[in-house]
């Protein structure tokens, strides 16, 4: 174990492979992180024929990237409205108040997190496409207008991402809720404040920090996806950066200068606004945050609490009523706009896990990458979060610094550098190099929970055990890992559930046999009859949630075994 | 090296110990020695680097600067670059938050030591049956760790602490975290078992009165430095500095000079205008005119309604009753003599209304001069 020696500092030869381990981690990350940006840097300034300068006026004054670029705004904000507002209230509805059935809501709030959004556009196909929609067969005839609604339009596209992205904002803000000391509120309500009053002038303003930059995420993440804009968008001709990028990839000839140069402009964009996220969060106090363990008595909402549970109810049900139509769609042999038992068969379900090639492939595929991926991640950032915050191994902050990088990299440029930086190594076309392009898209994420992870068990704990005796590995493995089991294994969770659904980076590295599953849904959908495509999208939820269940029961299963924490 | 061929008695020997975070030293070269089956005590307000410099000789903290031996084992050398790792050290620590492991039962906690050590199978459980047998936890083997209280936790971490047997034993606070009768009942039994076993400790506390019951010398520290070292006895009678007393409990401090100076260790100190104390130094004879101050513990003065003292030797002065408080045993009188502010302790039963004139004494060897 190298690690061992990483861990104390002392004569010569420690020092020697402390060097050695800080610069093979170093090479490790340069490789994987700066190298592919750096490649797309390259390509789209050496590999335009006409010359950068020309070639980046031609691609920026083109009318369809400009149009792309409006609507990728107007998408992501659209979204983080939707996203926030209802984030925001439903997380004050749950944390805060005496709303019916709050303890329900609360896990049923977080389900879209472990959905694919790509199974929510198809499923509000269902409910709203123009010619089959059920909204537009019921309400037309009421109305007169056709097509009354049309999820097929940038509406459309930020209505559903909204509802997909409502979780991350819920976090958030419940987190930020929870955390904060009820006296502050009650010092509120005891000065005559109503409780709307008191909610908009203390409780969002002491937790707006915390919001705010969940805002900033969902608005970033929005801004960069693939999935959702390319199945919701390509029956109305609408485009967005990511889809263009996607299109300069797969039209013939593939143009690969564009599509990098879209890329660096989609990440200088993201990464901007992650800088700005961070400054921001930097100024900002969150003095009034105490970690008072007490419950804050919930406020009375009084008659209001019934609509406070409305609202709840009305979001669960946008998830669960097209999910429902996308279940009863995929059990008719074909859809004729309502459910007839006359119709009803299995044959959906048999072409996908039986014929279709494609689907087939795509489950095989992401259960090897999403499976072994989650394994690898997990153990890397475990690795990584004790080298920067239980040894002294020089340069160990940086560490840190570039491993959080990939954050500002939306999913489909990182694709895109994996692409062109791996093009001619054998990892090119194979399941590997979709695996390696997730771990390093979500290192960020698994990095930071495993720090948190790291930090919240006392550090007199392993300290104890170096005292006792043990070397750093020993102290490691035989205390921290065992106490940290728990929380790693909702971190593997976390990241098997991301890499089940994940579209954006696979889109660009994807070949013939390498599907993975939202990419054979996406291409299914492209040419298979819609029941096909509904019971493909049922069946990968089902997995999604057949996945988080049996390893929630596993985690507690062992956090209690382990005794409490 | 010279200067420590004498002293290999030894258990723990610091010098010019170093300590910076940054640009921040929170420990200033300090030195001291730690004899065989001797206990320590690094006493000192909070902030003042104790926790850190325990963690410097335990190993868990690099220091900046400094040479340190445990035993005859030279385990950190700054000039040398040389470390030795914190497991190769033989000290054993009991934390300020015990740091018990909630996933293993209170055995595997106090065995873990022997399980690194690869001890045989059966001289484990010996050891681990003994040692829990004289903390008092004989039955609790096989207990989840998680479910203990405080003090049953604090005996765990005892154990474990010294179930190897190591050369030193740190302790970091060990007894903060208890109520008030606990900590007295728990002192005891580590007094006890010192006696019994006989480790050398080092103890830090901020609390005087466990400083001065467990420790065979204490080392009280300000600010990163050293401030005084002795017996408990000589830092508790004869504190040198203005700090020391103060943090040993002297409520009455005045700055003042020397006005005169006698051979047999009598100096007066003029602390006012008109006001004038005299009383007894140790140490370093002072010169005329030094900038010194006089401490006086509010228990060593006596006062009375007249100028009737019985003792013709002590200093007396007239006073004004300020203030009074009950503290059961005792009563606080709060006093003004010409422009000082005095605090005395009283019996109870005598009783001073406020404003009234009364007359303040103390003999001279309770005045202490102390470094200003
Ligand atoms: N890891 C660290 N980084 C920066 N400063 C530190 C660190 N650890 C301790 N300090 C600082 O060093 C100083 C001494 O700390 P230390 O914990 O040794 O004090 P202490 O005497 O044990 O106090 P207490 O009685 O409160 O435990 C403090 O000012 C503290 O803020
Ligand atoms: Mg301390």
């Amino acid at each position: 174990m190298t690690v061992t020696v990483a861990a104390t500092p002392g004569g010569g030869g420690q020092k020697v492979q402390r060097r050695i381990l800080s610069g093979l981690i170093y090479t490790l990350l340069i490789i994987s992180i700066i190298y592919p940006m750096l490649m797309i840097l390259y390509e789209s300034i050496a590999e335009s024929s006409e010359g950068f300068i020309t070639h980046a006026h031609s691609v920026l004054t083109d009318a369809d990237v400009g149009l792309a670029i409006v609507n990728t705004l107007k998408i992501s904000c659209l979204a983080t409205a939707i996203a926030g507002s209802l984030g925001v209230s439903l997380a004050w509805l749950v944390a805060r108040t005496d709303m019916p059935f709050a303890r329900i809501f609360d896990p049923l709030n977080m389900l879209p997190f472990y959905l694919s959004s790509v199974v929510g556009a198809l499923s509000w196909q269902v409910i709203a496409s123009p010619k089959i929609g059920l909204l537009n067969k019921w309400l037309e005839p009421l109305f007169g207008a056709s097509p009354l609604v049309n999820i097929y339009s940038i509406t459309g596209i930020g209505f559903v991402l909204g509802l997909f992205y409502a979780p991350y904002i819920y976090l958030f803000t419940l987190e930020s809720l929870r955390s904060m000391d009820a006296s502050l509120e009650e010092a509120a309500r005891m000065a005559g404040s109503s409780i709307l009053n008191t909610a908009f002038k203390v409780t969002l303003p002491l937790s707006a920090p915390a919001i705010l930059s969940s805002f900033m995420l969902v608005f970033v993440t929005c801004a960069g996806i693939f999935g959702v804009p390319q199945v919701l968008g390509t029956p109305g001709h609408i485009t967005t950066v990511s889809t263009i990028i996607y299109r300069a990839m797969n039209d013939y000839p593939t143009d690969y200068p564009t599509a990098a140069l879209l890329s660096l402009l989609l990440f200088i964009f993201t990464a901007m606004l992650i800088v700005l996220q961070v400054k921001f969060l930097k100024n900002k106090s969150f003095a009034t945050i105490t970690g008072k363990g007490y419950r804050p008595r919930p406020l009375k909402l009084g008659k209001w609490r019934w609509f406070g549970f409305g609202v709840n109810l009305l979001y669960v049900l946008l998830i669960g009523l097209p999910f429902a139509a996308l279940c009863a769609v995929s059990l008719q042999d074909a859809w004729t706009g309502s459910f007839e038992w006359g119709r009803s068969t299995l044959e959906n379900y048999r072409a996908v896990l039986f014929i279709e090639d494609a689907a087939r492939r795509g489950f095989s595929n992401s259960l090897i990458i999403s499976s072994l991926g989650a394994t690898i991640a997990v153990g890397v950032c475990f690795l990584l979060a004790l080298i920067v915050q239980k040894t002294r191994l020089p340069g160990r902050r940086m560490i840190s610094f570039i491993s959080s990088l990939p954050v500002a990299i939306p999913g489909i440029v990182l694709g895109l550098g994996f692409l062109v930086g791996f093009i001619s190594t054998p990892l090119y076309a194979t399941i590997w190099i979709i695996m390696f392009a997730y771990i390093v898209h979500y290192l960020p994420t698994g990095l930071s929970n495993m720090e948190a992870l790291v930090l919240s068990v006392s550090r007199e704990l392993d300290e104890s055990g170096r005292m006792s005796g043990a070397s750093w590995w020993q102290a490691m493995s035989k205390i921290l890992l065992p106490l940290l089991a728990p929380g790693m294994i909702s971190t593997w969770i976390l990241l098997f559930v991301t890499f089940i659904r994940e579209v954006s980076a696979s889109v660009m590295l994807y070949t013939l046999g390498t599907e993975t599953l939202s990419i054979a849904l996406i291409r299914i959908m492209e040419y298979k009859p819609y029941g096909i495509s509904a019971a493909f999208g049922v069946l990968q939820t089902l997995l999604l949630m057949g996945a988080v269940v049996l390893l929630r029961f596993a985690a507690n299963g062992s956090a209690d075994r382990k005794g409490r924490l | 090296m010279s200067e420590r061929q004498q002293t290999s008695a030894n258990a723990v020997e610091v010098r010019n110990l170093t300590k910076a975070f940054g640009s921040v030293t929170v420990i200033n070269s300090v030195s001291f020695n730690v004899k065989k089956g001797k206990t320590v005590t690094l006493l000192g307000p909070s902030g003042c680097g104790k926790t850190t410099t325990l963690r410097c000789i335990a190993g868990l903290e690099e220091p900046t600067s400094g040479v340190i031996h445990i035993g005859d084992r030279l385990v950190f050398d700054g000039q040398a670059q040389f470390e030795l790792e914190p497991e190769k050290r033989n000290v054993g620590m009991v934390f300020q938050s015990y740091a018990i492991w909630p996933h293993m039962t209170v055995g595997e906690n106090v065995r873990f030591p022997l399980d690194i050590k690869k001890l045989p199978q059966k001289e484990r459980r010996d050891k681990v049956a003994e040692i829990l047998k004289s903390v008092g936890l004989g039955d609790y083997v096989n207990r989840p760790a998680s479910q203990l209280s405080g003090g049953q936790q604090q005996r765990v971490a005892l154990a474990r602490a010294l179930v190897f047997e190591p050369s030193v034993v740190l302790f970091d606070e060990p007894l903060s975290n208890l109520d008030a009768n606990l900590r007295d009942h728990m002192r005891h039994e580590l007094q006890e078992l010192q006696e019994r076993i006989g480790f050398t400790a080092i103890y830090v506390t901020h609390d005087q009165r466990e400083a001065l019951s467990l420790s065979d010398e204490v080392i009280v520290m300000n600010g990163g430095r050293i401030d005084q070292v002795g017996p408990p006895e000589e830092i508790f009678s004869y504190p040198r500095s203005v700090f020391t007393a103060r943090f040993l409990g002297c409520s009455n401090i005045f700055m003042g000079t020397a006005s005169s100076v006698s051979g047999n260790g009598v100096v007066s100190v003029c602390v006012a205008p008109d006001t004038h104390f005299s009383g007894k130094h140790h140490g370093d004879q002072p010169a005329t005119g030094a900038e010194l101050a006089i401490a006086i513990r509010s228990n060593k003065i006596r006062l009375s309604a007249q100028d009737d003292f019985s003792d013709p030797n002590l200093q007396r002065f007239p006073a004004v009753v300020e203030s009074r408080v009950f503290f059961g045993t005792y009563i606080e009188y709060g006093l003004c003599v010409g422009s000082l502010k005095l605090k005395a302790d009283c019996e109870v039963g005598v009783h001073y209304d406020l404003g009234q004139s009364i007359f303040a004494a103390m003999s001279q060897s309770d005045c202490l001069v102390v470094k200003a």
